[in-house]
């Protein structure tokens, strides 16, 4: 491989690195014919957080392809039917929701060892998840997703209580600081000083000695 | 030409390796696993009650012995016990096989993926922590 390539793989993948709000315009321009993306994604309306995307809609529009294989594929991850019904009806925020799941799980893997069920690092995620949703697609949205994540019929109901508690948590923190500049870290805090205060319903405790915390 | 072939080859491979590593995280092969672990018959009780151990020994033989695919969760819970991992959903049963002490050790789990009924539908070995 030439130095030439090794330039374009560079390239490549730092288009890779494109901002969120691009890839929500163009999923919000709602083109259906993938074939005529590109001519409506450069003639599409912009706003100061978007006026540089129609410079990536070669890449936008490929990458509005894997969001739909990206729907499809979150969709055999088990969602329940409420979930479904949800993101049948509200794409985007389904997608948002579901991508910040993930960034919940690994900021809570910042602080513990593994991904673990009904102990600190499970309370940690759902507490995580409902702020990092709410910050982006506002309360309404993250009850909705969060209400029929837990809409399970086969999670025991203690399981449930758990997590619906530790979910509510999560909502009533950024309902008091109302801040959409709430950092992770200053999330992670938020979750240790819950963990302190014995706020977090944890059923299965692995760091009950040393405070909740590894 | 041939360079600018080989090299879009590259590239595309290396997205398809990401997005699957993105979507299903890093797993292992059958024969990965029974390399790493070994291959204990499954013994409901031992996997049970047994250590995470005790768990890895068996992982290869559940994933080759097909008879846990189609059982429904209830199932999967009475006999190898609650879960104690977690793969990107509360409802697929994951089992810890290896357990890191922290950040830098593996944490590997033998995750039960379900299918609309809750049934299992294929069964996983992935690494929990950390990338």
């Amino acid at each position: 491989m030439s130095f030439k390539h090794i330039i374009f793989l560079i390239f490549f993948v730092s288009i890779q690195s494109k901002s969120d709000e691009c890839t929500d315009w163009i999923t919000k321009l709602g083109i259906q014919d993938k074939s005529n993306c590109i001519p409506k994604c450069l003639s599409a309306e912009t706003d100061l957080s978007t006026f540089t995307c129609p410079d990536k809609c070669q890449f936008l529009c490929e990458k509005t392809n894997e969001s739909d294989t990206e729907y499809n594929l979150l969709k055999t991850y088990g969602l329940t039917e409420k979930e479904i019904s949800y993101c049948n009806n509200n794409k985007i925020k389904c997608l948002q929701g579901y991508r910040l799941s993930w960034k919940a799980e690994k900021l809570c893997l910042t602080i513990y060892p593994q991904s673990s069920t009904n102990d600190e690092s499970d309370a940690c995620r759902h507490y995580t998840w409902s702020i990092l949703m709410t910050k982006k697609i506002g309360l309404d949205s993250a009850e909705s997703i969060l209400n029929a994540h837990e809409d399970n019929p086969i999670e025991p109901e203690n399981e449930k209580a758990m997590d619906l508690a530790n979910n509510r948590l999560g909502l009533l923190f950024f309902s008091k600081f109302k801040t959409k500049n709430l950092t992770d870290e200053e999330i992670l805090n938020s979750f240790k000083k819950q963990l302190k205060e014995n706020k977090l319903i944890i059923l299965k405790p692995k760091y009950k000695k040393t405070g909740g915390l590894p | 030409m041939r360079k600018s072939v080989i090299f879009s080859v590259l590239f595309f491979c290396s997205i398809i390796v990401l997005a699957q590593s993105f979507w299903g995280g890093d797993t292992l092969s059958p024969k990965e696993v029974k390399v790493r672990w070994g291959q204990k018959e499954l013994n409901f009780k031992k996997f049970k009650e047994g250590s995470t151990s005790e768990k890895a020994s068996m992982a290869y033989s559940i994933i080759k012995d097909s008879k846990l695919l189609g059982k429904s969760v209830k199932f999967i819970r009475e006999n190898l016990g609650d879960p104690d991992g977690f793969y990107f959903i509360d409802s697929y049963p994951a089992y810890i096989i290896q357990q890191g002490k922290n950040h830098e050790e593996e944490t590997w789990q033998i995750v039960f993926k379900l299918n609309e009924k809750y049934n299992v539908r294929e069964i996983i070995v992935h690494k929990n922590c950390c990338d």
